[in-house]
């Protein structure tokens, strides 16, 4: 294949959507070198194609021990040489090397962002030797059109900015993380001569400090007790529930005595307020409000709706979801998106709609993006079963809010009416839909419940039925869920949109948060109590601002690059220091948390028998075989046993049988469904039989 | 020393930080309470250590504080 174009793209399905596009037939040949898929297109000369899978390359500690710090010297490697799980990227390397030998000209077709370009610089540096005369294709989205504009178009060269604010951004974070990690690491190894992976980072850091920050003010929540006074009132035969004008008293006694004044006292209509307010059509998606809507309407993850959004893009269904940009600008053409998109049945009525308007000007955030455009259909329809059930309800809610953007406002009235009693004034608040606007474009995601009150005129008598006083207490700040999370980290601006939730994950597969309200561990609460104490500089938000900022720098002078990497190891040097001379302390209570967790994962519940002790997954020395027993066993209170399955993995589930009332476990084996299982031999649902075989044995 | 309720390292009042903690915020909202319901500072021991609105480390400062003085 002598002079052929060379363009590395991110992912194959990326790469087969620019062969497509690129190729004058539309047909691509596929070929495949060992697990290595490539595409071959033809377009006044011969195009490849090949794909990454994402970073071939990683930054590397080269030479010295990997087992102690400090560590300052690093490479990029080939993932292959560092990485235990890494042995694929061998194969893709040396396949892109193949394919470089005879092509002379080198594109970047990554994704258009640090990532992306980054990703791309690597791969063309150290697998083809060309990132000097190397040029790339920007894009937002992988349809035909965009791919064949962004082919004819390339830029001259790479986007060396973004290329060298990605690798400093890599460098930093592997400063901090390989260093703090792993003196967090060989402290607990220290102490407790076990190897468990403990870890942190400079994002990783600051999330956890949030949460344990919450966790800590819900468990020293003081409440207040105050009360809340209703009027009970019937309306044209109806009854509804009016409140005191105060909303809270903070005195018993006051709340008493207006209960009392107003007993047996009839009401009067003394004053009606109508307002008409306009409700604005919502803003685009950027990455970070698409995660957030899915997870309040469809539970989803932020790591799931991120990687369903990367498989609607990598569709061409909707445009690069990585993006901070609340933006939708005229080049993405508008009309064009909309016409598309009325070709299917269930969006025609609407796009029509939009179509016949003069002019389409959508509402706008501040929120800008220099790489991309906010999240957008392309107008592709989805073949008959492509999309997966949450794909389809992800596509759904994009098309939707892209619709709704360049609709109207809606238009809604509140009314509040002022009933006096004994002249203490009782109010009813009520809100009505008078024109819907966006809301039709954007049902059933529209958060908005009518309240209707009845048409009434100042001066009526109303009917008082009944006064309650109910007693309230204030309540802890609530506890963070993924969405309000991903809310605190943009707020902060720690992490980026493609990282946030990641480092989540990873704070649930360090142990250091569980179930799904993010409650924090008691090894979490050691990590962060060790780091505020040592490095408060990396649990605090601001050293990963300035990182962001030090990156924007980076991009606009790359030549900042060593300079930033020099602050950043001068932080490093005295913290690390300090935290090797206390190896001793922190290893002491980090293996003592660690020891904690392990125990607390083998307790499947509560122990019905004796009430006092707790039920645990324990191994008989003796014969080797697992079985559940009373914590009370050593005491000599408690001999409750039950066996268990010897293969497979055994998980608490919280949950009680509804038939005997014992804690059940989950078993997780290779290849089978897990399998949630009631401990006790005897349980009435396990039949009779078996039941009358144990107690014949006891 | 330890705290005398989970054995942690002692910082304030013979608790560990948290605990210490739980135990100033009683100390400050005690003043709320016995506005609002005219209670003595036992009483209201009593209504932190059962309401369910109270925080786990708070519930068990008032245990303890409820215990040393019955």
């Amino acid at each position: 294949m002598p002079g052929h174009v060379l363009i590395v793209a991110e992912k194959p399905v990326a790469a087969e959507r620019i062969a497509v596009a690129l190729d004058k037939n539309c047909e691509p040949k596929s070929h495949r070198d060992g697990r290595v898929p490539y595409f071959e297109a033809e377009r006044e000369g011969k195009i490849i194609v090949v794909p990454a899978l994402g970073h071939l390359y990683t930054v590397a500690q080269s030479g010295g021990r990997k087992s102690q710090y400090p560590v300052y010297n690093f490479k990029w490697f080939p993932r292959y040489l560092v990485e235990k799980g890494a042995q694929w990227t061998k194969a893709w390397i040396q396949t892109i090397s193949k394919l470089a030998l005879d092509a002379q000209i080198f594109i970047d077709g990554c994704d258009y962002d640090i990532e992306g370009s980054l990703i791309g610089y690597n791969i063309l540096k150290y697998a083809c030797g060309k990132a000097d005369v190397a040029r790339r294709m920007r894009f937002s989205t992988l349809t035909k059109t965009e791919l064949q504009k962004a082919y004819e178009s390339l830029l001259p060269e790479l986007d060396f900015g973004l290329v060298e604010a990605g690798k400093t951004r890599h460098e930093i974070d592997w400063l901090y993380g390989i260093n703090l990690s792993r003196a967090l690491t060989l402290s607990a190894k220290h102490v407790s001569s076990r190897y468990t992976p403990l870890s942190t980072g400079r994002v990783q850091g600051p999330t956890l400090h949030f949460l344990a920050g919450r966790d800590d003010a819900i468990n020293c929540f003081v409440p207040l007790p105050y009360w809340v006074l209703k009027a009970i009132v019937e309306i044209e035969g109806k009854s509804y529930e009016a409140l005191y004008e105060k909303r809270a008293i903070k005195k018993k006694v006051d709340a008493e005595a207006i209960i009392e004044v107003c007993r047996g006292k009839p009401g009067k209509l003394e004053k009606i307020v109508r307002r008409t307010l306009r409700q604005e059509p919502p803003l685009p998606f950027d990455f970070g409000n698409l995660q957030r809507e899915a997870y309040y309407l469809f539970g989803f993850s932020p790591k799931l709706t991120s990687s369903i959004a990367e498989r609607l893009y990598l569709n061409a269904l909707i445009s690069y979801p990585r993006t901070s940009s609340q933006k939708l600008p005229k080049s993405i053409s508008h009309r064009l998106i909309l016409e598309k998109l009325s070709r299917s049945r269930k969006y025609r009525p609407q796009a029509l709609e939009l179509l016949s308007l003069d002019v389409l000007t959508p509402q706008e955030g501040k929120k800008e993006d220099p790489a991309h455009p906010a999240i957008y259909p392309t107008g592709n329809l989805p073949r008959k079963g492509l999309l997966r059930r949450g794909e389809r309800e992800l596509w759904d809610l994009i098309v939707k809010r892209f619709m709704a953007v360049f609709a109207e406002a809606a238009t809604i009235q509140s009314m509040k009416i002022k009933i006096s009693i004994n002249s203490h004034l009782f109010s009813l608040l009520g809100r009505q839909i008078l024109e819907e606007g966006w809301f039709r474009f954007y049902k059933p995601y529209v958060r908005f419940d009518e309240v209707l009150l009845p048409d009434v005129k100042e001066g009526e008598a109303v009917l008082v039925k009944s006064l309650e006083c109910e007693d309230k207490f204030t309540k802890s700040p609530p506890r963070y869920n993924p969405g309000s999370l991903l809310r605190k980290m943009e707020k902060e601006e720690i992490g980026t949109k493609s990282t946030r939730a990641n480092i989540i994950q990873t704070l649930y597969s360090r142990r250091y948060i569980e179930e799904d309200s993010m409650k924090v561990t008691a090894l979490g609460h050691v990590v962060t109590q060790i780091l505020s104490e040592h490095v408060p500089t990396l649990v605090s938000p601001r050293l990963t601002r300035k990182v962001e900022e030090q990156m924007q720098l980076i991009q606009r002078e790359p030549e900042k690059k060593e300079e930033v990497l020099q602050e950043t190891i001068e932080h490093l040097r005295p913290v690390l220091k300090k935290l090797k001379s206390q190896t001793e302390s922190i290893g002491r209570v980090l293996s003592k948390a660690v020891k904690q967790i392990e125990l607390q994962a083998l307790i499947i519940g509560n122990c019905p028998t004796c009430k006092t002790g707790k039920l645990l997954v324990v191994k008989s020395r003796k014969t080797g075989k697992r079985f559940v027993g009373c914590t009370n066993y050593f005491e000599n209170k408690c001999k409750t046993s039950f066996p268990l399955p010897q293969r497979g993995t055994i998980k608490p589930t919280r949950k009680i049988c509804k038939a005997c009332g014992k804690p059940m476990v989950l078993v997780l084996r290779s290849r089978k469904k897990p399998w949630t299982l009631c401990p006790d031999p005897a349980c009435p649902k396990k039949g009779g039989k078996k039941r009358v075989e144990v107690q014949n044995l006891r | 020393m330890k705290c005398k309720i989970c054995g942690e390292e002692l910082k304030n009042e013979g608790f560990c930080r948290l605990h210490a903690k739980a135990y100033q915020n009683l100390l400050e909202r005690f003043e709320g309470w016995k506005k609002a319901l005219d209670i003595s500072w036992k009483e209201y021991l009593g209504e932190i250590r059962l309401s369910s609105f109270s925080g786990l480390k708070v519930k068990e400062v008032a245990e303890i504080l409820l215990s040393e003085n019955p």
